[in-house]
């Protein structure tokens, strides 16, 4: 069924079918009769879920926003004001085949190919009037300084606002003080924009749900260190949506509670199809969404990614009785903003925590957030003795992909290992 | 267009003050034109503006990513070779991403004793002057402690009044240029490389004769009128516009007008550090600031105003704050055209830039 609507997609009109709000209802009605087939009950209940955020978006009659990666969803859930992940409809454009649709309207644009393909792709996907125009556009400093510029570029052209959360490097007292004023100010401007107020209690909902999210997810990455662990990292990588758009929503807390219980029975039950495992290994940044069979090729070679870094539960409990002050600490805290020795104590922390043989890196083009230091990364591992291996590509674009040489280099990096 | 004995001597007395200044002894390097040079200064050392090395960096590409700009390479290029003496230290902004892994870079690969990166807020608001004046005390400690001495805040009043008063006499020139100008723009802006330069004094110096040599002895240029925006340069690039028969009426650099903009005065009971941060902040926003976007309006009315014929627009491949912004340029302003000069941080670039120039001066003259 997934094969034919990808099909469907390829087609010139195939995005079209995007637009159009029915389409969800009909898509949650294929899921809910089992008439898609998933790995895990949880990620069914993730598709749904994620069919019915799209749905609201596109329906156009309630307010609603474009958010980047790392801006905290916990306020949008507590003014259930729905979100909109570019980069994630990026991804799903990639994987239904039909980006290069959006890439090219962008670059027919002049909008050219030296920057982040995610926001290409988002770009062209608003300009072809595909991705929905939001009320507001919001993004946050941390990481990715590449969604605060398109994002307040694109507000400038569309005459909507965009707020932004400007994160701190330091993790410092002044540092969460200036983001909590941050986002109260959000707050604030949300609800004049949306006219969507902030009800009592709500807050503390949201962040008793995103420290709910916070537990089951290290379960999660728990059982994903036993032997018997059957989430491959393709899976992991499919709850990207939730990572993206979720914390702080009750479904997000229910997909991943569902899919630490499912991994503990099948883990249990041993249900895990037992192939022998050479080498395990360690993936840096995301994979490439369009079809490519890099995680599957390393597989049938006998080397298994076991972890992925943005599965890393980075941020400490959260208080309930303090939701703010909760909020700013998770984004002052993530491993890979500030000094990069940061994110490389934590490369090495996941190596030695999931055991591996070797770390992979996939350089997205135009990524200068997780490509700029590379190499101190690779010193570091090398260090420590770790193998590393820099697999350049894209994410999005698969244009120069080129399947042979990535299995050469595979190839060359498990001899390596061997 | 040619220059007069004076003015040549002039402009190779200015270079050789410049090179002067390379050989002295602790020199602190710094990067982004938000750096408080008051504080480097107000303990004793000798902030200057570091520039890369023009070229491919051949040996920087094997420590920064290919896919940073080509500024931040340059200038790790030119330290890792040991071209700059006597450096001491460096402090840098996290501007934008590139300069935060240009910061790691040196910090882990060159040898200097001193190395620190600001933390400067994207946003002009109460809060932010106060997060970044907290920033701003933090660092005045932390180069006092480094310096093993105790740096008053008078000597940094000190300091700012110093620099302000060359702000000043910088800005004057830039005043009145709405009609007929004199002096081309690509003057202006090497004066005020200077002045990101020379200690204070030193550059007083300088701009004394300026002003009273050349600026007032010239005569009125003809030609379009032009306006400049952009990222970092390469050098030359200013007066290659003027070469090519164009009037550089206006600009928008960081290392032009724009540092320019710190004049006012601290209000009662204002410390230095709450006061720099405020002037620090409430200039024009550069493009990695939230309000870059917000600001075309204003420069909408500022082309009208200084009755702008071009826009030239240059930014370093592979830098992103100055790329979104292009295209923002690109979809907004309409009513005058725009060149966009995408460009390596290299000299070589500028014979093909010398073309389209020409051609673009043509096609608006
Ligand atoms: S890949 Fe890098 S630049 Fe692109 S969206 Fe992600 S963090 Fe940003
Ligand atoms: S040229 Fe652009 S990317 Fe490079 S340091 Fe300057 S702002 Fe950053």
């Amino acid at each position: 069924m997934l094969d034919l609507i990808k099909k469907y997609m390829a087609r010139e009109k195939g995005p079209d079918m995007l637009r159009r709000p029915a389409i969800y209802s009909l898509g949650q009605a294929m899921v809910r009769y089992n008439l898609l087939k998933f790995p895990y009950r949880a990620t069914a209940m993730m598709v749904e879920y994620g069919l019915e955020q799209t749905k609201k978006v596109y329906n156009r009659r309630l307010p609603f926003v474009w958010t980047s990666a790392f801006f905290p969803t916990e306020l949008l859930h507590a003014m259930g004001i729905p979100a909109f992940s570019p980069e994630i409809a990026a991804a799903l454009a990639a994987s239904l085949g039909f980006q290069g649709n959006f890439l090219r309207e962008a670059e027919s644009r002049w909008w050219g190919r030296d920057n982040c393909s995610f926001h290409r792709c988002a770009i062209g996907g608003l300009f072809s009037h595909y991705y929905p125009l939001p009320s507001a556009f919001c993004a946050s400093s941390h990481l990715c300084e590449g969604a605060v510029l398109m994002f307040g570029s694109l507000a400038r052209v569309y005459h909507r606002p965009f707020m932004l959360l400007d994160v701190p490097v330091e993790q410092e007292d002044d540092s969460l003080n200036y983001v909590i004023g941050q986002l109260k100010q959000i707050i604030s401007s949300l609800e004049e924009i949306t006219g969507i107020t902030l009800q009592n209690g709500k807050l503390q909902e949201a962040v008793a749900n995103a420290e709910g999210t916070r537990r089951a997810m290290q379960e999660i990455n728990e059982l994903r260190r036993h032997p018997y662990s059957p989430l491959t990292s393709r899976e992991a990588f499919s709850y990207l949506y939730l990572n993206f758009t979720g914390l702080g929503s009750r479904a997000m807390l229910r997909v991943y509670e569902t899919l630490a219980r499912e991994l503990e029975e099948r883990i249990r039950e041993k249900k895990t199809p037992e192939k022998p495992l050479r080498f395990k290994l360690l993936w840096l940044h995301l994979p490439p969404f369009y079809r490519n069979n890099i995680l599957e090729y390393l597989e049938e070679k006998g080397a298994r990614v076991v972890f992925e870094e943005f599965n890393h539960v980075y941020w400490g409990a959260m208080d309930v009785s303090r939701p703010l002050e909760s909020i700013a600490g998770r984004m002052l805290s993530h491993f890979s903003y500030g000094h990069i020795s940061r994110r490389i104590e934590i490369i090495k922390e996941l190596a030695a925590d999931y055991n591996v043989d070797g770390v992979i890196h996939f350089s997205h083009w135009g990524c200068r957030q997780s490509c700029g230091s590379l190499r101190m990364i690779r010193d570091s591992l090398q260090k420590e003795g770790l193998p590393f291996l820099v697999l350049d590509g894209d994410c999005i674009d698969n244009r120069n992909y080129a399947p042979g040489q990535v299995q050469t280099r595979i190839d060359g990096f498990l001899e390596m290992l061997a | 267009m040619g220059q007069t004995a004076w003015e040549e001597a002039f402009w190779q007395r200015l270079e050789e003050a410049e090179n002067d200044f390379r050989q002295k002894n602790g020199k602190i390097a710094w990067f982004c034109s938000y750096t408080p040079v008051e504080i480097i200064s107000s303990c004793g050392l000798h902030p200057y503006r570091f520039s890369g090395k023009e070229g491919t960096s051949y040996y920087a590409d094997s420590f920064l990513h290919s896919s940073l700009c080509f500024f931040v390479r340059g200038c790790l290029e030119r330290v890792l070779k040991g071209e700059e003496k006597n450096l001491e230290g460096v402090v840098l902004v996290n501007s934008c991403l590139a300069m935060s892994h240009l910061f790691f870079a040196l910090q882990k690969y060159s040898s200097c004793s001193f190395s620190y990166l600001l933390d400067l807020p994207r946003y002009d608001s109460q809060p932010a002057r106060e997060f970044w004046s907290q920033v701003l005390r933090k660092f005045h400690r932390a180069l006092s402690k480094y310096r093993g001495i105790e740096s008053t805040e008078k000597e940094l009043w000190e300091q700012i009044y110093l620099y302000r008063e060359n702000r000043r006499r910088l800005q004057q020139l830039y005043e009145r240029r709405e009609g007929q100008v004199a002096a081309d723009g690509h003057e202006l802006i090497r004066l005020v490389e200077a002045f990101t330069i020379l200690p204070p004094a030193d550059f007083q110096e300088i701009y004394e004769a300026y002003s009273r040599d050349i600026f007032n002895k010239k005569n009125t240029l003809n030609g379009p009128r032009i306006f400049l925006t952009g990222s970092s340069m390469p050098g030359g690039l200013a007066k290659l516009i003027h070469e090519s028969g164009g009037v550089l009426v206006l600009d928008d650099l960081c290392i032009g007008r724009r540092i320019l903009q710190f004049t006012g005065e601290p209000e009662a009971g204002e410390d230095p550090y709450s006061f720099l941060a405020r002037q620090y902040l409430q200039r024009e926003p550069c493009a990695r600031m939230k309000s870059a976007g917000e600001n075309l309006a204003k420069l909408e009315d500022m082309l009208k105003k200084y009755q702008i014929e071009g826009m030239i627009f240059f930014y370093l491949k592979f830098c992103d704050p100055w790329y979104y912004y292009g295209q923002l340029l690109k979809e907004i302003v309409k009513d005058i055209p725009v060149l966009i000069l995408e460009g390596e941080y290299a000299s070589a670039g500028t014979g093909q830039m010398r073309t389209r120039i020409s051609a673009f001066l043509e096609m608006i003259r």
